[in-house]
């Protein structure tokens, strides 16, 4: 390794995934290992705050080991740490980030806090064909919704999001009303490729006035209300929502593309996962001379890559962090970050 | 023979270093959160021996029973200054540690220790002649019945007053916690008795685990 080349260690534990990366100056990414606890909370149907705490803390040191040895490298070689500090789970945050301090000070190498939405919102960056700024990001997950004007890295205004459940958890909840079990956001979308005639027009929420604010539970009302009246067109309901709820991302993000005079969207977060998503995005994009971007389909979820990523660009430009506190913030607003 | 020990698990945070010659020890009650805390309370031990964390020859830690996220925030951190250097890890029963030192400090050979598990229930054990038995979470009317040669310790004792009638038990101290510098000690014993320190990874035993309840649906 050459003198000057920076590797920093991103942990990822704000929810029910264990992500690790490793992030160098020189090569970019250089490994990342991932641990869904998808299975864990499954028989629950949510996230079990306490279980997924449980799990982090077996995890995150034998996924550093496995990172590390990916990349052929030691620990001692890492010259920063990158960690989650919110937004999510207060337990779940604090395994990560009490690992990531105290290796960390152990090392006497500095820390930085990351925040989750950052994370994913830099993630298409880790692509080689990847957006320059500004850009309007979408971040949709089953956590957030949320349209944000990105001047640069750290300098955002959250332009709208979503007044109740998010997208990805309108997903999850229509699937379960539908009998597809949790989380059901990717089994719904299977089961919408079956129909190919769109049977009924659902609503689209809030797109009626003005404004870029998102509301997708009476949606998800709607999709209950008309599986009760025909429960054997379980496919016709999925697709119609799955139209609805997508086409109404999509209308508010070229409004927010023409209010901004951008020409790049960046769409990120677990729902980015989403095939329709995108070749609707993509449409859209088209027909205004823009263009979207995503990360590849494995960091659409939480992982620890984005958080190595965003945490590289921060502990390039911030001083030495010398105290050893360790912090969570699990409610943090993208637009507390500081540009850098 | 330097050994770090830290404790989180409960409403206190304490830190002890033990060095060739002497130990330095920090112990804060009332602490709200440990997490802003520990690793400043480890900086301060370590700038005074003047040594740094790859000088270490072993972390010990209790592993728990505490409040959760106290037994985490010791096992994680634990965890991270384990592999940073590659150094031995023992982590040992928050009760045992208080029942060590409270054996100790009021020179009894007999006593109940009662950590409040909240939700109407007690992390239980019950030490004698230097050895901890039946660790386990209780409900107040649950615990052995044990006599008044024993001495009540911990936060349990305070929380619920049925304990004493159940247990036999009219000598006890709420305001009783564990500490860091009880820990290198107990340790120490074991490591005389040829109990190794392990390089596993350290791992929290909380004692509940019946934490969530399967959806019916």
């Amino acid at each position: 390794m050459g003198h000057k080349v920076s590797l920093t260690l991103g942990i990822e534990s704000s929810c029910d995934e264990t992500g690790i990366g490793i992030y160098s100056s020189s090569e970019g990414l250089i490994a990342h290992n991932l641990f869904s606890q998808v299975k864990i909370h499954a028989d629950y149907g949510g996230v079990v705050p306490e279980l997924a705490s449980r799990d982090h803390i077996q995890r995150v040191i034998p996924l550093i080991k496995s990172s590390l040895s990916d990349a052929k490298i030691n620990l001692s070689d890492i010259t920063g740490v990158a960690h989650t500090a919110g937004p999510g789970l207060a337990g779940a945050l604090l395994v990560g980030s009490a690992i990531a301090k105290s290796i960390s000070w152990s090392l006497g190498i500095p820390s930085v806090e990351v925040h989750h939405m950052e994370g994913h919102l830099l993630a298409p960056l880790l692509e080689e064909d990847c957006p320059e700024f500004p850009f309007i990001a979408l971040l949709v997950s089953g956590g957030h919704t949320m349209l944000v004007d990105v001047k640069g890295v750290g300098d955002y205004t959250i332009l709208g999001e979503s007044l109740d459940d998010a997208v990805g958890e309108a997903f999850d909840k229509t699937a379960k009303i539908l009998g597809l079990g949790y989380p059901g956001g990717p089994a719904l979308a299977e089961l919408a490729k079956q129909c190919k005639t769109i049977k009924y027009k659902f609503p689209r929420p809030m797109t009626d006035r003005p404004g870029l604010d998102f509301s997708f539970s009476g949606l998800k009302t709607y999709a209950r209300n008309t599986f009760i009246k025909e429960p054997q067109n379980r496919s016709d309901i999925a697709k119609s929502f799955e139209v609805a709820a997508i086409q109404t991302l999509m209308i508010k993000c070229r409004r927010a593309l023409e209010g901004s005079e951008y020409s790049t969207l960046v769409v990120s977060g677990g729902v980015s996962a989403n095939l329709y998503l995108r070749d609707t995005l993509d449409e859209m994009c088209k027909k205004i001379n823009a263009r979207a971007f995503y990360p590849r389909q494995e960091f659409c979820t939480d992982n620890g890559a984005m958080i190595a990523f965003a945490g590289h660009y921060r502990l390039m430009s911030k001083k030495i962090n010398s105290d050893h506190k360790i912090v969570i913030k699990p409610r943090w607003s993208l637009e507390d970050l500081s540009a850098i | 023979m330097n050994l770090l020990a830290i404790d989180t698990c409960t409403e206190v945070c304490s830190v002890s270093l033990l060095l060739d010659n002497k130990k330095i020890d920090r112990f804060v009650e009332g602490v709200e959160k440990s997490s802003s805390l520990i690793l400043p309370l480890c900086d301060e031990v370590f700038d005074e021996a003047n040594i740094l964390p790859k000088d270490l020859d072993g972390v010990l830690y209790t592993r728990g029973p505490g409040s959760f996220t106290g037994v985490r925030m010791c096992t994680a951190v634990v965890q991270g200054i384990s592999f940073a250097h590659n150094i031995p890890t023992l982590g040992l029963s928050t009760l045992e540690v208080i029942g060590y030192g409270a054996s100790k400090k009021y020179n009894k050979d007999k006593v109940a220790i009662a950590l409040d598990a909240r939700m109407g229930e007690v992390y239980w054990a019950y030490y004698i002649n230097n050895k901890i038995h039946n660790e386990s979470l209780k409900k107040p009317n649950e615990v052995d019945s044990l006599g008044a040669e024993y001495i009540g310790v911990g936060t349990g004792w305070g929380a619920y007053e049925e304990l004493s009638f159940h247990s036999g038990v009219n000598d006890f101290i709420s305001e009783c916690h564990p500490q860091a510098t009880n820990l290198i000690d107990l340790a120490l014993e074991y490591i005389d008795r040829g109990v190794k320190m392990t390089f596993d990874i350290a791992m929290p035993v909380y004692l509940r685990n019946n934490v969530a309840h399967k959806s019916l649906k």
